[in-house]
């Protein structure tokens, strides 16, 4: 599995082996990318949320979200 | 033509998702439409599968909060992009208690970044009102792309109350050039069909022949034959501009099926045209019957826009030869030229 194929997690169109290994390479790392960035984004949003939520609910909900 | 034309709207739509600027990605120019959109659903996929099991407990624990408290969550730590990768996991009717308390603006930024594929239930439960309010929005920013992908998910009714919201015929040529499922366009004419007229005016006057010719390449053949004759009913000046295009884009493929959709008045109209008479022009509509296999569609036209001279005909000829396609020329000059008429566009028939 080549690193745009890690990627997608997936195999890409077969149309897509007229790219160059270093243009694979490129589009992958933009995926990758793309990928951290909303796991990122995802972690600091659960950690946000919880500080404006009261007390009250506040423990139910770090249940529900497995914390 | 149309083909070219579905790769540029499917890397816009992959540098979309990927955060990036179109430029990054033109090297994909040279990847059939169809790989492209492929390959951004498996991106996509990526995307939105990569936290699934977070994302569904963040789904699970909207409930256990009341919908005002949700609301100021959702705008304040969570932003549109996470609010779009969840709200495909809330219940369409959760989901829509809390779409009703958010401004119109947030919920413009989550549609921005939502895949309606993964979020088709709720999209569908949204009331009208609310989805024409986030139209508008979109709109009001050319969010031509986010529209397009929305369309092929509404409900009829609510289609129907877009439509109008979105005045501008430049505007509805663009949503429906990078329309998802366009086998929905016929739907989209037939909520449209006094702006027809409009449509070719508009594509004329703001240089979006490519948006036009691909719409009409989508259409059935009863809406190309009526779209036809009313692009053919237009000034010379129209028609040339037309005749420019197909030949610039170049969109002869495209455009070549429509003018055998017209009537045999629109027909002797269009081939009048003295810039559909030079050779380069009659050239290029050879070689594209050719590599499209266009050669029913092209032989009412070639009948009426045969050159007039022997020098132009040799000029033709030349012109192919270059691309050695002497043998295509040589089957056309040989070939029967009917009586012009209402010919066959190879559009779907709308039964």
């Amino acid at each position: 599995m080549d690193d745009l194929a890690a990627a997608v997690q997936a195999t890409p169109p077969p149309e897509f082996d007229v790219l160059a290994p270093g243009e694979r390479t490129a589009l992958a790392e933009l995926v990758e990318r793309a990928a951290q960035e909303r796991s990122a984004l995802l972690d600091r949003a659960i950690d946000d949320s919880l500080r404006h939520l009261p007390a009250l609910v506040r423990l139910p909900v770090k249940r529900a979200l497995g914390m | 033509m149309t083909e070219l034309l579905e790769r540029g709207a499917e890397i816009t739509k992959l540098a979309r998702l990927l955060g990036v600027e179109r430029k990054e990605l033109d090297h994909l120019d040279q990847i059939p439409a169809s790989a492209l959109r492929a390959f951004r659903e498996q991106a996509t996929d990526r995307l939105f599968a990569g936290d699934a099991g977070r994302l569904r407990r963040v789904a699970a624990a909207s409930k256990l909060v009341p919908v005002p408290l949700t609301v100021k969550v959702a705008q304040a730590a969570f932003g549109p992009l996470l609010c779009a990768a969840t709200a495909g996991l809330l219940e369409p009717s959760h989901a829509v208690k809390v779409a009703a308390k958010c401004p119109t603006a947030f919920l413009a930024d989550i549609a921005i970044t939502l895949d309606p594929r993964r979020a088709a239930d709720v999209i569908a439960a949204v009331p009208t009102p609310l989805v024409v309010a986030v139209a508008k929005e979109l709109i009001a920013r050319r969010e031509h792309v986010t529209i397009g992908r929305f369309v092929s998910f509404l409900r009829p009714e609510t289609l129907r109350a877009a439509v109008p919201e979105i005045p501008d015929d430049a505007d509805l040529l663009k949503v429906a050039f990078v329309m998802e499922g366009k086998d929905r366009l016929d739907d989209l004419v037939d909520l449209a069909r006094d702006r027809l007229p409009g449509l070719i005016r508009t594509a004329f006057e703001r240089d979006l022949w490519a948006e036009a010719l691909d719409l009409i390449g989508h259409l059935s053949v009863e809406n190309v034959a009526e779209l036809a004759d009313l692009a053919a009913a237009q000034s010379d000046e129209v028609l040339t501009s037309l005749v420019r295009a197909a030949q610039d884009l170049p969109a002869w493929d495209a455009l070549l099926p429509i003018t055998a959709a017209m009537s045999g008045e629109s027909l002797r109209r269009f081939a009048a045209i003295p810039a559909i008479q030079e050779p380069e022009v009659l050239a290029a509509i050879v070689l594209a019957a050719s590599r499209a296999d266009l050669w029913d569609a092209v032989l009412p036209l070639a009948e009426l826009v045969l050159p007039k001279s022997e020098a132009d005909l040799q000029r033709v000829l030349d012109l192919i030869a270059a691309v050695d396609r002497t043998d295509e020329i040589a089957a056309l000059v040989a070939a029967p030229t009917p009586e012009p008429k209402r010919g066959r566009p190879r559009g779907r028939s709308k039964t």
